[in-house]
């Protein structure tokens, strides 16, 4: 599934969000020191050229905030003949070594490199700061996101994260600072692989455990690295290295679920219940459901019962925050049918189709349940050859037209 | 073991105290579709008599519910009305048994029990108690065709029948005598004062009734007085008890609702309601739209709010209640059936 017009889009928000952090970054400017700073172009690492327009956001983006926090940018024309020199191809500068060796070459001070992929529309962005004369990572940021509008704001936040680090270089450190000797992880996720940004993968944990290769981080340094496995989403963990030797736990991951069962009572439909089963087109995010809702209507008195059975099919999707997050919100849309027959005799049987128009949904997320209430809107279409709604929105007790359902999910 | 018990029977006590209590069972009784499917007791499909009289004027008819009763029985009416065209006037039992239909070319909104012979009056029909024959009414001046004709309310008394209507800021009242022939019109100048934008929206009446203070007999005669708040739907009620021995001219000349009358009594206003339906007489109380859509109230006479219930969304729904309040009868112009269905009242 892919989103109609995602580049013009993102160009408009794209420009819209470079004018509103330059305004903002020019009231917010510091002096500080002009650090000296080569800053190249964004890699895009992923598997197609669909997203490639990333790459100028973040790089103008970082360059922007760069400059008006006092950096001063070596220019592209200064350390472009070093790299020709040496022959190190555009897109492997955003590898540590090969950026900071060119930094080197043209006097720069700070290299920040700057890289990025996109899988199962999940962005992963991570940008780097080195210190040139020590050879040593200085700061790192990593976020992740889903493709959607909230890319900027994940590419904003992490510009900002940065650059306060950067501020706090200060004098080089010391080549006696204390570094890390041993890092282990613990994991209870048996197989899943261990990234570490440039360093690529590093290991993939067994019987519970990595042993990361030695790796002279500087004491009270963050490292932050990403987790993979598969049939689980990615996920990524910054660490800050307190001790010489560190044994870190790292949050377990999330299996990609392919599909939920789902238990559920409708305000109006209380004498009855739901089971709905979806399937995920895009794990934890695009599905298709198919829900029956059985439920009697009685008055509680000599009358007969009316039973109906609420049959739908939807399509859906989350918005705004991945399969990691607590609470999540998705809509759907469908259409049904009502098929509803008497306790009393001699009736016939009816049949009330409807365009289950919207459904918004809010998810309190745990790792294989999800609890959540969800507005429906209905409108029933008053057609086929035996139905007892006329056209219109359908209501409960003559308040419409929104009906509540609360439900929980299993997801598999 | 013992325990187990104890713990089902403390169970069994809860469902049992909750299932007693009115906003339980209100709750649970909540539905997106009308209340009267799950209430009716009875219902009649009249799908082939109605799509043969609509034949290819399908599109556009309406149709109405009378309940009417006289001193030895009750009979329901359905009344379906091409738009423009003709009506067909069904009749029935009150366990829903088709017993006459009749067409009648003119197109009037009236149901009532004639004074003196008590045949039943609906639409432009008179039903003896075996056949339903066209009904002579003078036009003169019940309404034409055009006229929203939901704003003329009927009674009857001392043999003769009465039509009420409200007119800006007083009433009006024709009286017929038994045959309908000769219309005395009312000599509204004025014969019910009424200020502010209020009008007639319903008229109940108990015919013969003991006077237990002065002994004889009375026909307590019920208006429902509605007045809008300002807004287009919400409104406020007033029902006002006068006799039908002042009718057709009232001598009363000085404001009905807010001073109420000399041998009558006017309720407490009840607020919050509304006038799609007209207000209908029960034994039991008024029934009178409220603000939330398909919700209903029951009002005592004195303006006091007994219960409120849902009927249905359906605006177009037409329903009637039985003089006792025990059922009404509704017809669902989808599905072409006519339900007999509990009040609960």
């Amino acid at each position: 599934v892919k989103y109609r017009g995602i580049a013009p889009t993102a160009a408009i928000a794209g420009v819209f969000l470079l004018i509103t952090t330059t305004l903002w970054t020019q009231q917010a400017k510091v002096p500080g020191k002009a650090f000296k700073t080569c800053l190249f172009p964004t890699a895009d690492l992923s598997t197609t050229d669909e997203y490639r327009e990333y790459r100028s956001i973040i790089s103008d983006q970082l360059r922007v905030e760069l400059r008006n926090s006092g950096f001063t940018i070596v220019p592209r024309e200064q350390w472009e003949p070093a790299r020709e020199r040496q022959s190190i191809p555009v897109g492997e500068l955003y590898r540590g070594d090969r950026a900071v060796e060119l930094a080197r070459q043209v006097d720069a001070e700070i290299a920040v490199i700057s890289f990025y992929s996109v899988e199962d529309r999940q962005l992963v962005l991570e940008i780097k700061c080195y210190d040139v004369a020590q050879n040593a990572l200085v700061s790192g940021v990593f976020k992740s996101a889903r493709v959607n509008l909230s890319v900027y704001n994940v590419i904003a936040e992490a510009v900002a994260e940065l650059i306060p680090r950067i501020r706090l270089i200060g004098p080089p450190p010391s080549l006696d600072s204390p570094v890390v000797e041993k890092i282990a992880l613990v994991s209870k996720d048996e197989g899943m692989e261990i990234y570490l940004g440039d360093q690529g993968f590093v290991g993939r944990i067994t019987n519970g455990q990595l042993l990361l290769p030695p790796i002279p981080f500087a004491i009270d340094s963050k490292i932050t690295i990403e987790k993979r496995k598969s049939s689980y989403h990615s996920g990524g963990e910054t660490i800050k290295l307190k001790d010489p030797e560190m044994l870190i736990e790292l949050k377990p991951l999330r299996k990609q679920a392919r599909s939920a069962t789902e238990l559920n009572w409708t305000m109006g439909q209380l004498l009855g219940f739901g089971l709905a089963q979806r399937f995920y087109l895009n794990p934890d995010s695009f599905f298709l459901a198919g829900e029956h809702y059985f439920y009697v209507q009685h008055n509680f008195s000599d009358s007969k019962p009316v039973f109906h059975h609420d049959l739908r099919v939807l399509v859906g999707g989350y918005l705004f925050s991945g399969p990691h997050a607590a609470l999540r919100m998705n809509l759907t849309t469908g259409l049904g049918m009502i098929v509803t027959y008497f306790g009393l005799a001699d009736q016939p049987m009816y049949a009330d189709f409807y365009w289950n128009v919207i459904n918004s949904a809010f998810e309190v997320n745990f790792r294989r349940y999800m609890l959540y209430v969800r507005m429906e809107q209905k409108y029933a279409l008053g057609a086929g050859p035996a139905h007892i709604l006329e056209r219109g929105w359908i209501s409960v007790f003559g308040e419409g037209p929104s009906t509540v359902t609360f439900g929980v999910a299993r997801k598999w | 073991m013992v325990k187990r018990l104890l713990m089902i029977t403390l169970l069994l006590l809860c469902a049992f105290f909750l299932s007693t209590c009115d906003l339980v069972v209100t709750v649970l009784s909540m539905s997106p579709f009308p209340a009267y499917l799950a209430q009716a007791v009875a219902s009649v499909d009249m799908r082939a008599d109605i799509e043969k009289f609509l034949g290819d004027d399908y599109s556009d008819w309406e149709s109405d519910v009378y309940v009417l009763r006289n001193s030895t029985r009750e009979q329901v009416f359905l009344v379906v009305r091409k738009n423009p065209g003709p009506q067909m006037v069904y009749v029935f039992d009150t366990s829903l048994n088709l017993e006459v239909s009749h067409r009648v070319d003119t197109h009037r909104r009236i149901g009532l029990v004639e004074a003196l012979d008590e045949n039943f009056v609906v639409g432009g029909g008179q039903f003896d108690g075996n056949d339903l024959s066209p009904m002579n009414l003078s036009e003169e001046p019940y309404p034409p065709i055009s006229e929203d004709t939901w704003q003329k309310y009927t009674f009857a008394h001392g043999g003769s029948n009465y039509i009420v209507w409200s007119d800006p800021n007083q009433l009006g009242c024709t009286k017929y005598n038994s045959g309908w022939g000769s219309p005395t019109p009312g000599s509204p100048s004025p014969p019910i004062k009424m200020d502010g934008d209020v009008r007639l929206a319903g008229l109940g009446y108990e015919p013969d009734l003991v006077d237990p203070v002065l002994g004889g007999t009375i026909t307590p005669v019920y208006l429902f007085i509605f007045g809008r708040d300002g807004d287009r739907d919400g409104g406020y009620l007033y029902i006002i008890r006068t006799d039908a021995s002042e009718y057709p001219s009232p001598s009363y000349s000085y404001d009905l609702v807010t001073d109420g009358l000399s041998n009558g009594r006017t309720s407490s206003r009840v607020r919050d309601v509304e006038d799609r339906h007209p207000f209908l007489y029960t034994r039991k109380g008024v029934v009178v739209g409220s603000r939330n859509r398909g919700t209903f109230r029951l009002v005592g006479l004195e303006g006091d709010v007994i219960k409120s219930f849902y009927i249905t969304s359906d605006e177009r729904t037409p329903f009637d209640f039985d003089i006792d309040g025990e059922y009404y009868y509704v017809f669902n112009q989808a599905t072409l059936r006519l339900y007999k269905a509990e009040t609960g009242f």
